[in-house]
């Protein structure tokens, strides 16, 4: 009876994969291909839903993809089914029975073809082998395929575990290939073929199993069994170190090797091997081979000539071990022969300039004990070395060589300015400015230390409120008319992390939000559509979400489709969400809170969106002027002033108020000293007018007093404000303390006055800290850089409470267990050289020194560099925030040394600020000392070397405590016997940098007073 | 390209490397010799160089660097692209006792040239020209071999083993070459000819700074900066410093600098691509990035309104055929030859850099002469962009809106919208996403080069 198209859509409908199976039992080919147009449609339409959610919150595999797969792969043609992917391959039963009784001519090319992807399906080919079906495939993938299958991570689909693979998966790699014996010829094509892509010999022993399990426990075994030959197994896995494949994948071969245990003998006969290994460009391997070499080195001498040359290429090594025991065969090689003792030390003046300070003294060493000072050759070569040379053993080498080096280089940019004079020149320039500057930046004290060649070198005395914080280079341009709104709307849907564009667009909404010319929906055509499009991806809401992305979203369709849009709580995949209701579209999504916005960013552009939607223009008065969220003082006197009484949101007025820059308030209050109204008195007393703030509402006298001094508390406010919390009328008082660094949040952060139960969401100064100290209610901003930069923009005077938040998301994310690629966001402001870097900036500066992650490591390195360079930063309070941490245990000391050691790089000012915070840091005394202590003793020797200046008293008092003969103890030994004193002239090299930092600093706010 | 290799443009070109012989090391009663096997150019397997590496052990290692690159894939998952693009040989130019291996990574964003120069090689330089070379596994294994005391001969290409036309071709190797591949190798050399040397350094410090850079992989782009004597990997921008992303296309520098004398960095502000230069003495190591591992030099359209715009399709015959397989392009002797003004030739060098006819050599700050082993006639007219462009042209899908003194404003159609080109002192801006997105910074769009075309066409009518 002849079978129809429609039967099989009937099949196909009801998921009957089986019953498709028997459909096409013992048709002919040319039967099966008039089934392949209806089959494939089925497919194609059930492929674009794999995935039911059968009840809310429940999911399952849409049954007709799998009865819709078997239909396509028994009916239509190979090159279909390539083009149709991998899902139209059914599991293997199937596909065997299929095959079985299709027996299409293409089952070779199809098994190269299961093979020759992501996730082979190497259970299907060996079935197809097994059944007779096809040939072993010759490709390289079928070894790969061979590897992915034994890593466990065989044929799954569909939800079904084929049985086979059940049983396989637990099933180590020593069993597999007991039970099929065909596979041993395979193995030594493992030796031939690098590996693909994650899978590898290295991979599958790295992450799937151990023992018999794994590969090289399995081949281990077959030799001992005498399955396969021990020399082979051994020629082979030395045959592959050559064979240039990836480091990591080549490692495999050579702990294999050594997993078989070469006798000396064994060794010996491939001598030869191990030596040529010696220059292979990967280091593990030529290390392998280094140990080899000794090895046999020891039983028989190697050519000396020859052994020194193959040893050359390893004493350039990146490794320290690998340079270190390359130079004790070549001691041992020079001891052997004395008259290899010349070429020997030829070779090991390479190691001069390893950067490792004890592969140098290794290396110097060798040249003292073998070494001849007055070989002109050898001499040439260190002096090339020369200003690679560790400090700490520069003196020694030069008394070694009787000679000094050549001329020193000169730094390849110069760390200041090029119009830096002699001292007269710094008076000169220092003269020419007012002494508010000079004092705030300490230029006179600076210049006094200079002449009495005095080292002094605390951090400059501002604290950002009473200095020009505007830079003019960033001012944000307000837009002017409908068609730059427009350009910068859909520039600013684009750039994510733009958060001066996203202000800068609210803004334009804000005043333009009533031109809607006749062709307004045309010009707004591609950013409406955009804005759907944008949203349309995500589960992300405008508002109820901390991201400005959205709440820009939010605002631009309200504005466009005169619609601000309906929020409902709702269920959705079983769990509370929003539905949102905008421009008649429908779009749902998670947001912390269902009920209400909590974001004070999102609220504020929520109320824009509604104003916008109604066409009402206003001034957005918390609108910035400038890049970092700075509005300038006479800016929002003027948006008062324009507003006149009219009622002023909430959060726009707080935001407007903390916002305010310290430039030019007093002009600002002779603008709106007339203006009345409630906002126009909390910004006048902002600005600094004498009359007294009043207890009403709490929320804007609190942002007026944080703006007008917020180092302050404010004891006028006091006495009207009770209990609001830090940073409302008082001043905070932070503390940190490090809690047990084994669990998720190391650092705790103690604020006095303490947060209150219950909070106004508009006291935005004192949310910031409660953020900051963690409570899993508050929701300020989270890891994006966008948000990060919104938190930043809330009070940029003060960012004290946001570093405080970072250096705890920093301080738990220090090993990078987690990626927020976002936290880096936190380091952005410090950069700013007018921002003081108080306590809570340093623990977050001090914090991402130590962190893993090398983008947060690097950009604490850059704030360090710069904050040292511009003197906002000092040794002692570098020092004092760094005894507080490493005793912990919650820092690793190797990061700190390495991040450090590039700060102290750029001029002597920052290696002798390095220095002097090390040497306070190191009279800190924890319980048990760290075992990578002797990084930081190490460089804090290299640097008291550089220097000239031993430690201090208390630090050597500590160090000389240090007892064993570890690292760490012989420098701390090195560091206490250690005297001297820094040269004059290094001095006042030292001390004319830091004037001069001194002097551009104060002359850069007095050019910022004067343009204004 | 041969005519029997099927071509589809629309991704990726299928092209068949046709050797004599593999590329390996040969047994000699004196040493060895590396023989490297070539196919295509103007001759099916040419012969250009016969003699011996003066300095075998560097020179291997050069080659083992610059087959780096050509096995790296630092943006597209591994198994994805080997799928999409078996490795792809280099090819070598040889003209005036200078061998050129130029080589780009499967995942286009990185370009790679070792140049062997008179010092390095000892021999007769038996022809000119451009071809693909054979790099295989044993090859690189044999190259790791070699060591500076061995006596060492090189051929490229082979006499003995000269075939007719249409005999046996013994090894073949088939490879897909996607567009955006073959047009970012060609089209690199026009960003390399508008980088300037902003850094130089020590071959010392540059082994330490190489040494110095973080081994996980970072998701921001980082600075090269002068720091002390050396130099240092900063996050901030910096005016005295190269901007890098994917730090990790550098690793193959630090095998390879302690070989240099110095380190050169070159960069473009504008396009933000870097290319560094290590100087040996007998050799050169370029390596040139992009701006990001994942935007290859294809695609960036620096060069479209060059293309455009056509003032340069009247010189390109004279220029093409004044350059005679030059190891260094004078564009002054160019002009004196061609007889067209300066500013043309350089028009038309970049035309030609981006048919793969020419090559730039940051080191001698010049073009030199080469011609790509592969048909790109197609390329120039196969730009997305471009494409799109005629596109919307020829459906009439550009009107003319608001039209002022200060601005001029065009709608172009897209996809269920109406995107403004808006003109006004001489900057085009464009509502798209792909515009608001990169603001220029990565060449016009399509519509901007529509409404480009709709006014110059329009210009033409009028005049």
């Amino acid at each position: 009876m002849s079978k129809t198209t429609t039967e099989l859509e009937g099949l196909i409908a009801k998921g009957h994969a089986a019953n498709c199976v028997a459909f096409f039992k013992g048709m002919d080919e040319s039967a099966r291909r008039t089934f392949a147009k209806t089959s494939e449609d089925a497919f194609k339409a059930s492929r674009k839903t794999p995935i039911l959610e059968s009840v809310p919150g429940r999911f399952e595999w849409n049954p007709k993809l799998g009865a819709a797969t078997v239909a396509v792969f028994s009916c239509c043609s190979f090159s279909t089914l390539k083009s149709l992917g991998p899902m139209a391959i059914p599991a293997d039963e199937q596909l065997i029975e299929i095959l079985s009784d299709r027996r299409p001519e293409w089952c070779d090319a199809f098994a190269e073809f299961l093979l020759d992807r992501d996730h082979p399906r190497w259970t299907a080919v060996r079935a197809l082998m097994r059944a007779g079906l096809c040939c072993k495939p010759q490709h390289d993938s079928y070894l790969i395929a061979m590897l992915h299958h034994s890593m466990g991570v065989g044929d799954f689909r569909h939800g079904r575990v084929a049985p086979e693979f059940r049983s396989e998966q637990f099933r180590g790699v020593l069993e597999h290939l007991l039970e099929e014996p065909d596979l041993l010829d395979d193995v030594w094509r493992l030796f031939e073929v690098e590996g693909g892509g994650q899978y590898s010999l290295a991979a599958h022993d790295k992450y799937s199993a151990a023992g018999n399990a794994s590969w090289n426990g399995a081949l281990v075994e077959l030799s001992r069994r005498g399955v396969l030959p021990r020399d082979r197994l051994l020629d082979a896995s030395l045959a592959a170190l050559d064979r240039g494949f990836a480091q990591f994948r080549v490692g495999w071969f050579s702990t294999f090797h050594e997993m078989l245990e070469p006798t000396i003998t064994e060794r010996t006969t491939r001598a030869d091997q191990y030596l040529n290994l010696l220059a292979s460009p990967i280091p593990p391997t030529a290390t392998f081979a280094l140990k080899a070499v000794d090895l046999i080195d020891r039983q028989t001498s190697f050519d000396t000539n020859r052994l020194i040359e193959a040893l050359r290429p390893l004493l350039i090594s990146r490794a320290k071990a690998t340079v270190k025991a390359a130079l004790k065969i070549l001691d041992r090689v020079a001891r052997r022969d004395r008259e290899a003792a010349a070429a020997a030390s030829l070779a090991a003046v390479q190691s001069l300039a390893h950067e490792a300070h004890d592969v140098q003294s290794a290396a110097f060493v060798f040249l003292e004990k073998h070494g001849s000072a007055e070989c002109e050759e050898l001499r040439d070569a260190i002096s090339r070395t020369a200003e690679s040379v560790a400090a700490s053993l520069k003196s020694r080498l030069v008394g070694w060589l009787k000679m000094p080096f050549g001329p020193k280089s000169e730094p390849i940019a110069p760390p200041y300015s090029d119009q830096a004079g002699g001292h007269a020149t710094l008076r000169a320039r220092a003269a020419r400015i007012p002494e508010q500057w000079r004092k705030l930046a300490g230029v006179d004290l600076a210049l006094e230390s200079l002449a009495l060649d005095k080292l002094d070198l605390a951090a400059c005395p501002f604290d950002g409120s009473e200095i020009p914080r505007l830079d003019l280079h960033r001012t944000i341009v307000p837009l002017k008319t409908l068609d730059d709104l427009i350009d910068a709307a859909a520039a600013a849907l684009e750039s994510r992390d733009d958060y001066d564009a996203f202000e800068r667009v609210l803004d334009g909404v804000s005043r333009l939000c009533d031109q809607r010319p006749a062709d307004f929906e045309q010009r707004m055509g591609p950013v409406r559509n955009r804005c759907k499009q944008l949203l349309s991806r995500t589960e992300q809401l405008p508002f109820y979400g901390n991201d400005p992305h959205f709440h820009l979203i939010g605002v631009v369709l309200a504005w466009v489709s005169r619609d601000c849009g309906s929020f409902r709580a709702v269920k959705w995949h079983n769990h509370p969400a929003v539905e949102y209701r905008i421009d008649g579209e429908l779009h749902q999504g998670f947001a912390e809170s269902v009920k209400h916005p909590t974001d004070p960013l999102g609220i504020r552009a929520m109320r824009l969106a509604e104003r916008a939607a109604r066409a009402e223009s206003a001034v957005l008065l918390s609108a910035p002027t400038h890049h970092g969220g700075w509005v300038h003082s006479a800016v929002l006197a003027e948006r008062v002033r324009a507003q006149d009484e009219k009622f002023a949101e909430d959060f726009d007025s707080v935001l407007a108020l903390l916002r305010l820059a310290p430039e030019g308030r007093s002009q600002a209050l002779e603008i709106i000293n007339n203006v009345r109204g409630e906002f126009a008195s909390a910004c006048r007393y902002a600005l600094g007018d004498s009359a007294a703030p009043q207890a009403e509402p709490v929320w804007l006298w609190v942002a007026a007093s944080r703006a007008r001094s917020p180092w302050q508390t404010d004891h006028r406010l006091v006495s009207l404000v009770k209990s609001a919390g830090p940073d409302a009328a008082e001043q905070v008082d932070v503390d940190f303390k490090i809690g047990d660094v084994k669990k998720f949040s190391p650092l705790k952060l103690q604020v006095r006055p303490a947060l209150p139960r219950e909070l106004d969401p508009r006291l935005l100064t004192v949310r910031l800290w409660r953020h900051a100290v963690h409570d899993s209610g508050e929701r300020f901003e989270a890891e994006q850089a966008a948000r990060i930069r919104g938190a930043q923009s809330v009070w940029p005077t003060a960012m004290e409470a946001v570093c405080a938040a970072g250096a705890r998301k920093i301080a738990e994310n220090l090993d990078w267990w987690s990626a927020n690629w976002g936290h880096r966001t936190y380091f952005e402001p410090l950069l700013d050289a007018d921002l003081p870097l108080r306590e809570m900036a340093r623990l977050l500066l001090v914090l991402g020194l130590a962190a893993k992650e090398p983008g947060e490591r690097g950009l604490a390195t850059d704030v360090c560099i710069a904050a040292i360079g511009d003197r906002r930063l000092d040794g002692d309070q570098l020092g004092k925030t760094m005894s507080r941490l490493w005793p912990s245990g919650l820092i690793t000391l190797t990061r700190w040394a390495d991040s450090l050691g590039q700060a102290a790089r750029p001029s002597a000012l920052h290696a002798e600020t390095v220095r002097c915070a090390l040497d306070l840091a190191l009279a800190a005394t924890p319980k048990k000392l760290p075992g990578d202590l002797h990084a930081l003793l190490g460089l804090l020797l290299e640097l008291v070397h550089e220097t000239g200046t031993p430690i201090s008293s208390t630090t050597r008092t500590v160090l000389a405590r240090f007892g064993g003969s570890n690292k760490a103890s012989r420098i701390a030994k090195e560091l206490v016997e250690r005297s001297g004193a820094s040269s004059a002239s290094r001095i006042a090299e030292i001390m004319h940098a830091d004037a001069e930092a001194r002097i551009i600093r104060a002359e850069r706010w007095h050019a910022r007073q004067t343009l204004r | 390209m041969s005519p029997s290799e099927t071509a589809d443009l629309s991704a990726a070109i299928a092209y068949a490397y046709r050797y004599q012989f593999s590329s390996g090391m040969q047994a000699l009663p004196a040493g060895s010799r590396l023989r490297l096997a070539t196919w295509g150019g103007v001759e099916e397997h040419p012969v250009f160089f016969q003699g011996r590496l003066l300095r075998p052990r560097r020179a291997a290692d050069l080659l083992r660097g610059l087959m780096e690159i050509v096995h790296a894939r630092f943006f597209i998952p591994p198994n994805m692209l080997a799928r999409i693009l078996a490795m792809a040989d280099p090819v070598v130019t040889s003209s005036e006792h200078r061998l050129r291996f130029e080589a780009f990574s499967g995942c286009c964003s990185t370009y790679a040239r070792v140049d062997f120069l008179p010092d390095a090689v000892e021999g007769e330089t038996v022809g000119r020209g451009t071809t693909n070379v054979d790099f295989n596994a044993p090859l690189l294994a044999a190259l790791a071999r070699i060591r500076d005391a061995d006596r060492v001969q090189l051929s490229v290409g082979s006499d003995e083993l000269k075939l007719g036309r249409g005999e046996e071709v013994i090894i073949e190797k088939k490879v897909l070459l996607p567009l955006r591949w073959l047009r970012g190798f060609v089209e690199v050399q026009s960003y390399q000819s508008r980088m300037r040397q902003v850094l130089e350094v020590p071959g010392l410090e540059a082994v330490r700074f190489l040494r110095s850079l973080p081994r996980a992989k970072t998701k921001h782009p980082g600075w090269i900066v002068p720091s002390g004597r050396g130099l240092r990997l900063s996050q901030t921008p910096h005016a005295n410093g190269v901007r890098v992303a994917g730090i990790e296309r550098l690793r193959v520098l630090e095998t390879l600098a302690p070989l240099a004398e110095k380190l050169r960095i070159f960069a473009d502000r504008d396009t933000e691509t870097a290319a560094f230069d290590l100087v040996l003495t007998e050799a050169r190591f370029h390596l040139v990035l992009s701006p990001d591992v994942w935007r290859g030099f294809s695609g960036e359209g620096q060069a479209l309104s060059t293309l455009a715009s056509g003032d340069w399709r009247e010189a390109l015959p004279k220029v093409r055929a004044a350059m005679n397989w030059d190891a260094v392009i004078d564009p002054a002797d160019l002009t004196r030859r061609s007889g067209f003004p300066k500013q043309t030739v350089d028009a038309a060098l970049s035309a030609l850099g981006v048919r793969g006819l020419v090559g730039f050599d940051l080191d001698a700050g010049a073009y030199f002469h080469r011609e790509l082993p592969f048909d790109v006639s197609l390329l120039e007219d196969h730009q997305p962009r471009l494409e799109g462009a005629r596109k919307l042209l020829e459906e009439n899908k550009i009107r003319v809106g608001r039209r002022t003194a200060e601005q001029i404003e065009l709608f172009v159609a897209g996809s269920g919208v109406e995107h403004r080109v808006r003109y006004e002192a001489d900057a085009a801006k464009c509502t798209c996403p792909w515009f608001s997105k990169h603001q220029g910074h990565r060449g016009p769009c399509k519509h901007i080069l529509a409404a480009e075309m709709f006014l110059n066409e329009q210009n033409h009518h009028r005049t």
